[in-house]
């Protein structure tokens, strides 16, 4: 197993997008080829060299394929695109973190910025901390956002979780801010604790799930449906307790079921988790 | 002074077909051959390339309010989108609604130097005129919407017929001069008016509140208020019904209505639609054409389909509320007052959608079923119909049958049921390509500068290298000169010259009416001294004469 390993020098004064350090890039690439990558700092073109000590190496199997260390919260695009491959930043990440990722797996030991995994189709991502705005959600004026994968945040998210996600499984361990699933149009968004005001405004379809109980502020165009244990619930439980995050509620709790956004036809649905 | 040595020249407009000459380029101008060689020379070696005129722009949308809000509810669009600075251009983004800058560079390095926005309602004209100064490169002007306007309607409402022409025609040139625009232009004359009294789509001689005229009138009257004023470009007209199923007829009826007048019908591919017995598209351009064949009075553009993405802005603003209720996505709609609507939808044409795949063969079908090239312009109603960048694509498909039929083979396959696409052979030749984006287009426009190369004319050619891919050819040019300077070199922008705006000399009009200004300041949300553009806005501008 072969591991790239970047080590910040210091924290560039401006921000950098960093959209070539994914493992589809570096793999099979020398110490030498990767620090001549190009990098983006400011309005400058510099390169992964000028920032980061490279070391390329063997490592044992469970190694990631790109090992990315130091504080990188102002490293934007860090994993966009990626299609394969292990990568691990042990730090805070910047905004668009796994945006567009359609496969591997991308874990953050730290907070990642806004539009975590927006436009994402595919693969895993990990973030052991909070995130942004806009997790899973569609670039400003697109229609659609997240399209597959899964996204767990072991910590809080910002506003607009999942706005216009289509398919695929966001898990926030915390909270959510305002918003969460905004104009979904399908897949799933779990919230472990409790999603702030207007929860799944515009929903056309979807799942919000909130584990953290009742009271929700439901918007008026949300309506009272039924009590129920979904069986989708046990295999998203299942899908979770496989990554290694088990949501604290069992794979047999019941849900408030509630319908909505009627604005939009009413199919979507958000499901407040009940005590006992 | 400058020369283009050794290329094969192209200039319909003085029937010169492909032979190899010198052009000769000083003070801006095309200058004949001097007896001896000047000192002070630069010299464009175009050996394998051939020389156009000036790409001349027709039909455009890319200054304005409803121009600015495409953009801004877009950002879509931006994103993959964008240029950077260089020494010589400034940054933009946008592919379907570039910023203004940008839109001077692409048309540029297209070959493009003359372009005209296709819609301005007095209202927004002084917004529409700061747009043009910023596009760089261009000479520009824009059209003024009036088949809407209430103070238009008011005086077509009058009995009088004689009374009623004279007024019109006082009040079209005090438009024209009050909005500092080159032509009359007509948007579903009488709809949008209508669909704002929430009446429904208009025919030809459907009553509109609140004066009662009926489109017919609207037309025509405009039509003639234009011929005697002499406008250098007749009424631009965008006809009633537009993308709808069977339109075809209302677009004979009105083309009828016209009969005899000059006038110039805009994105005809929209107005050419026949109903299949489900009530769906099928292709009118056969009897479309014929009738522009028929009334050498007439000229058209095509409006052509590029698959993709595009956003469609318009006055018709009941036609993109239609069209948002297709899609359920993002609209923008605007009253604009007693002037017009507008309206904006963005879109997505797809070759499997059977809809769009007509409509793609109907443009194409009216640009190889008119026969005279001087009177059917290549356009794509940018960005309606798609972005002005796909020109050199649409010049392929109309130059290589076999490129057509390899199109034709990705699109829908029930379309060949509902068009005839695949039946014409036609081929374009490198004459009518200059016609069709140049040479006609500025005759119809009546810019006696623009449009060819014979002395006299604006110093603006376009130097393509010869290749067999027209769609490379065409991309990006060997040079584009305007104005006698080289601004454009391998496709790419090498100097960033201003353009000038163009308009027409219009003498001084009488003011308006006392019982018009009257309403005006009775109605407007401005009043009549803050309602003309100002000297200011349109520097220096180059007034093409009328002859009434």
């Amino acid at each position: 197993m072969r591991t790239v390993t970047l080590t910040l020098k210091a924290e560039p004064p401006v921000s950098a997008e960093a959209e070539q350090l994914i493992p589809d890039v570096v793999a099979g690439k020398t110490a030498e080829e990767v620090r001549r990558l190009p990098l983006l700092v400011g309005n400058r073109r510099e390169t992964v060299g000028d920032w980061f000590d490279v070391v390329v190496d063997e490592a044992e199997a469970a190694a990631p394929d790109l090992l990315l260390r130091g504080d990188l919260a102002r490293f934007k695009r860090l994993g966009e695109g990626m299609s394969r491959g292990a990568m691990v930043v042990e730090g805070r990440v910047g905004f668009h973190a796994g945006a567009r990722m359609s496969g591997g797996s991308l874990t953050i030991a730290g907070d990642a910025g806004d539009f975590l995994g927006a436009h994402m189709a595919g693969g895993r991502l990990v973030v052991h901390g909070d995130a942004g705005h806009y997790v899973a959600a569609a670039y400003r004026g697109e229609k659609t956002g997240m399209k597959g994968g899964t996204i767990v945040v072991t910590g809080s998210v910002g506003q607009m979780v999942g706005a216009r996600m289509r398919r695929g499984l966001v898990y926030v361990q915390g909270d959510a801010g305002d918003v969460a699933g905004y104009n979904m149009k399908g897949g799933t968004v779990v919230v472990g604790g409790a999603p702030a005001a207007r929860v799944g405004a515009r929903m056309v379809r979807g799942t919000v799930a909130v584990l953290g109980g009742e009271p929700l502020e439901l918007l008026p165009t949300f309506s009272y449906a039924c009590t129920y244990a979904p069986t989708f619930w046990r295999v998203v439980h299942h899908e979770l307790a496989r990554v290694g995050h088990a949501p604290r509620v069992g794979p047999g709790v019941t849900f408030r079921r509630y319908c909505g956004d009627v604005n939009e036809g009413g199919r979507g649905e958000v499901l407040a988790a009940q005590p006992g | 002074m400058l020369r283009v040595t050794n290329g094969r020249v192209h200039d319909p407009g003085n029937a010169v077909a492909g032979e190899v000459r010198d052009v000769w380029l000083d003070g801006g101008k095309v200058v004949a051959e001097p007896a001896a060689e000047p000192a002070d020379v630069a010299t464009l070696d175009a050996a394998g390339c051939v020389v156009f005129p000036g790409g001349v722009e027709l039909h455009s949308h890319v200054a304005g309010s409803k121009v600015n809000a495409g953009r801004i509810m877009c950002p879509e669009d931006h994103v993959d989108h964008y240029r950077c600075r260089t020494d010589v251009t400034r940054a933009g983004c946008g592919h379907t609604v570039p910023t203004t800058y940008l839109t001077g560079y692409e048309y540029a390095r297209l070959g493009y130097t003359t372009l005209f926005e296709a819609a301005v309602p007095p209202l927004t004209a002084r917004h529409a005129h700061e747009e043009l100064r910023d596009i760089p490169i261009l000479d520009t002007g824009c059209y003024t919407v009036m088949g809407n306007n209430h103070l238009v309607m008011k005086v077509l409402s009058d009995p009088d017929e004689e009374r009623r022409a004279a007024r019109l025609r006082d009040l079209v040139a005090w438009l024209l001069h009050a909005t500092r625009a080159y032509a009359v232009k007509i948007v579903n004359p009488g709809g949008v008016e209508s669909w704002k009294w929430h009446g429904g789509p208009v025919d030809l001689d459907t009553s509109v509140p609140p004066y009662g005229v009926t489109p017919r009138r609207i037309l025509t009257g405009l039509a003639a208020a234009a011929d005697e004023l002499g406008l250098p470009h007749p009424v631009h007209v965008h006809l009633n019904h537009l993308g709808v199923p069977g339109n075809v007829a209302v677009t004979l009826a009105s083309m009828q209505a016209l009969a005899g007048r000059r006038a110039h019908f805009t994105h005809l591919q929209f107005h050419s639609y026949e109903a299949t017995r489900s009530g769906s598209y099928a292709s009118g351009a056969p009897a479309v054409a014929e009738s522009i064949n028929q009334h050498p009075e007439f000229t058209c553009d095509v409006g052509q389909l590029v698959f993709g993405p595009a956003t469609t802005m318009t006055s018709d603003a009941p036609m993109e509320f239609r069209l948002h209720h297709l899609h359920k996505d993002k609209w923008a709609n605007s009253d604009i007052e007693m002037e017009s609507g507008a309206g904006v939808v963005p879109m997505r044409y797809s070759p499997r959608q059977l809809v769009n795949a007509v409509q793609w063969c109907v443009g194409l079908e009216l640009m190889l079923l008119i026969r005279d090239p001087w009177r059917v312009f290549l356009t794509t109603d940018h960005p309606n119909a798609g972005p002005f960048v796909a020109y050199p694509m649409i010049v392929r498909l109309l130059m290589d049958r076999e490129f057509r039929r390899e199109w034709l083979e990705k699109l829908n396959p029930r379309v060949r049921r509902f068009t005839t696409l695949h039946e014409l052979d036609r081929e374009y030749t490198l004459d009518e390509i200059a016609t069709v984006t140049r040479a006609g287009q500025a005759r119809v426009l009546g810019l006696a500068d623009k449009g060819h190369l014979g002395v006299g004319a604006d110093a603006d050619v376009a130097v393509y290298r010869d290749q067999g891919d027209r769609e490379r050819m065409f991309a990006a040019p060997a040079w584009v000169v305007k104005g006698g300077e080289v601004v454009v070199r391998d496709g790419e922008v090498v100097a960033a010259v201003d353009g000038r705006p163009l308009g027409v000399d219009l003498g001084d009009p009488p003011p308006l009416a006392a019982d018009l200004a009257e309403q005006f300041e009775s109605y407007s949300s401005v009043r009549l001294a803050n309602y003309a553009v100002e000297d200011a806005y349109v520097p220096d501008q180059v007034l093409i004469p009328c002859a009434p």
